[in-house]
């Protein structure tokens, strides 16, 4: 008769099935044996480590000044982590700033809070469309603030599936889904990004880099645009501000910067595997449908006792002739104020807001952005009554 | 008959581990019947002479290379619309389509494949603990250093890895 104690014995002796020596016939007939031994290579590892860490350390860091020698800064990568953070101060009653990137760098939050006796959130984001945004807080039951949304005709319309809509969709996704870790890299990351100037993901990356090889492309080949240079720092509240290299009137930076952004607010060529007239109409209809649902998220945000109001902020020189020439007001802003009868705030129509000029015809210096979110002020808080 | 079963059956599986979509499961099924396909070929040729010529060896490896090839347009296309429409790509059904590529890109992917390829070819009769044993520790010492450099300076989002987007 077993006793229990044999039993427990035998309990514990039961995993060693899965790991006991393999009998010769298994080691010597077919196949590796049950149990194999990782050869470990004799080599001079700890030698080789101090080696490949001294190497690795002067490597970064000579790559490190050789970046801050040619005018890199240390700066926060703004991606969807970033913004969530920042979706996450957003409290029911709070003034939230969103849109595109002149939402970011022309509106000084310090100046704001002065004059709207409350400190805005920077939800705009580079290159983005406002409207998934908008949506999002039209959508959040506990929120019923003040929306201050920053309009650029080109992203304001920007298709679904587009980069714009793609990155504004990515943020607001990520702000309902973000995992721990990847708030915990987030965090991590932060430090990081604030000291070392060549962590630069779109500009400096291995791919960005090999990108500027001289290699010369087939005919017809479709090069997406040049993404604008390292012009601005981001700040952990999302403030973004034009560095003085930049800002400085005739600036070799400002000048390249002017000649990238002409072909990014020029739209792609149509697709080859639809018709032209067939891809015109879709197009048509998606910003029709486009103006449909931002006046139903006004609505809904305004029946909720939530304020908006739509801020067209200046731009310059050649951009903005190109602008002017393919998004005219009369099609989008004009429709924009007229379906959602939200007040709106054009700078050309307050000769206090005309007379600034964007450096790289897109975006207002640090300076200026102060001055020009002192003299937004009062018509911010005419068009929100407050 | 049984293994060839538990073959398919496993990769059947393993595609669906990936993601609850039917293009996962091709994928699965795909592997999974080139591996019953290579234990038949193994069994009825291993042991004749051309079999193991070099020259057949390198058609092999091409043959598997361009099979896995075919099953990863199942794994990354999000519905069998845009699989078709890859696949009648990669078999010259697109003759006047987008050139999407830049020649730089085609020259890296190129280079990376070809380097690939060669890495795995070298390490087909011999373990990487040998071959890094027979390596003289300053090209080891090297290596390392332009690996972790090239970490470095690639700045990968951690997001970028395949396994965070399902």
């Amino acid at each position: 008769m077993r006793s229990s104690t044999s039993n427990f014995k035998r309990k514990l002796r039961l995993p060693r099935l899965f790991f006991r020596k393999p009998p010769e016939i298994e080691s010597i007939h077919g196949g590796p044996p049950l149990e194999y031994v990782r050869p470990i290579p004799q080599l001079p590892c700890r030698g080789i480590t101090v080696a490949v860490v001294l190497i690795v350390i002067a490597a970064a860091s000579a790559w490190e000044l050789y970046c801050r020698s040619i005018g890199y800064g240390p700066t926060l990568h703004d991606n969807e982590d970033l913004w969530t953070s920042a979706r996450r101060r957003v409290k029911p009653e709070s003034i939230v700033i969103i849109g595109d990137s002149r939402g970011w760098y022309d509106l000084d939050l310090d100046e704001l809070q002065k004059g709207l006796g409350k400190r805005p959130v920077q939800l705009a984001m580079g290159g983005s469309c406002a409207y998934p945004v908008l949506a999002d807080l039209a959508n959040d039951k506990n929120f019923h603030g003040t929306v201050i949304c920053s309009v650029v005709p080109r992203l304001f319309i920007a298709p679904p599936g587009s980069p714009p809509m793609d990155h504004a969709e990515k943020a607001v996704r990520r702000s309902h889904t973000q995992t721990l870790a990847q708030r915990a890299s987030q965090y991590l990351d932060m430090p990081l990004e604030e000291h070392v100037a060549f962590l630069k993901p779109e500009e400096l990356a291995l791919d960005c880099l090999l990108k500027r090889l001289p290699i010369p492309n087939r005919p017809y080949a479709l090069i997406s645009p040049r993404l604008p240079p390292y012009f601005g720092t981001l700040d952990r509240e999302r403030r973004a501000r034009m560095i003085e290299k930049c800002a400085r009137p005739g600036s070799e930076l400002a000048r390249m910067t002017q000649q990238i952004w002409l072909p990014l607010f020029t739209p792609p060529p149509p697709p080859s595997y639809i018709p032209q007239e067939e891809f015109a109409k879709s197009m048509g209809q998606a910003i029709e449908q486009r103006f449909h649902d931002v006046a139903a998220a006004v609505q809904k945000l305004r029946s909720r006792g939530g304020k908006i109001v739509f801020v067209r902020l200046p731009n310059s020189g050649g951009l903005k002739a190109l602008e002017d020439r393919q998004t005219p007001r009369a099609a989008v802003w004009n429709r924009v104020i007229k379906d959602t009868a939200v007040p709106g705030i054009y700078y050309e129509d307050s000769p206090d807001l005309a007379g600034f000029n964007c450096p790289e015809w897109s975006h207002l210096s640090a300076g200026d952005s102060v001055e020009f979110s002192k003299r937004l002020i009062p018509h911010l808080r005419a068009a929100l009554q407050m | 008959v049984r293994a060839g079963t538990n073959l398919v059956v496993v990769m059947f599986l393993g595609g669906l581990w990936h993601g609850a979509a039917w293009t996962f499961v091709v994928w699965g099924l795909l592997h999974g019947s080139y591996l019953v396909v290579e234990r038949v070929v193994r069994a009825l040729f291993q042991h004749r002479a051309w079999a193991n010529h070099l020259a057949t060896r390198i058609l092999g490896g091409f043959a598997t290379y361009a099979a896995v090839c075919i099953a990863w347009v199942f794994f990354r296309a999000s519905d069998f619309t845009v699989a078709a429409r890859m696949l009648g790509g990669m078999f010259g059904g697109h003759p006047h389509g987008d050139a999407i590529l830049t020649t730089r890109e085609m020259l890296q992917i190129a280079l990376v494949t070809g380097g690939m390829i060669l890495v795995h070819w070298s390490l087909r009769d011999i373990n990487i603990e040998t071959a890094v044993m027979r390596t003289p520790p300053w090209i080891v010492t090297a290596a390392w250093a332009f690996m972790a450099c090239a970490i470095i300076l690639t700045q990968g989002n951690s997001n970028a890895f395949i396994y965070f987007q399902f």
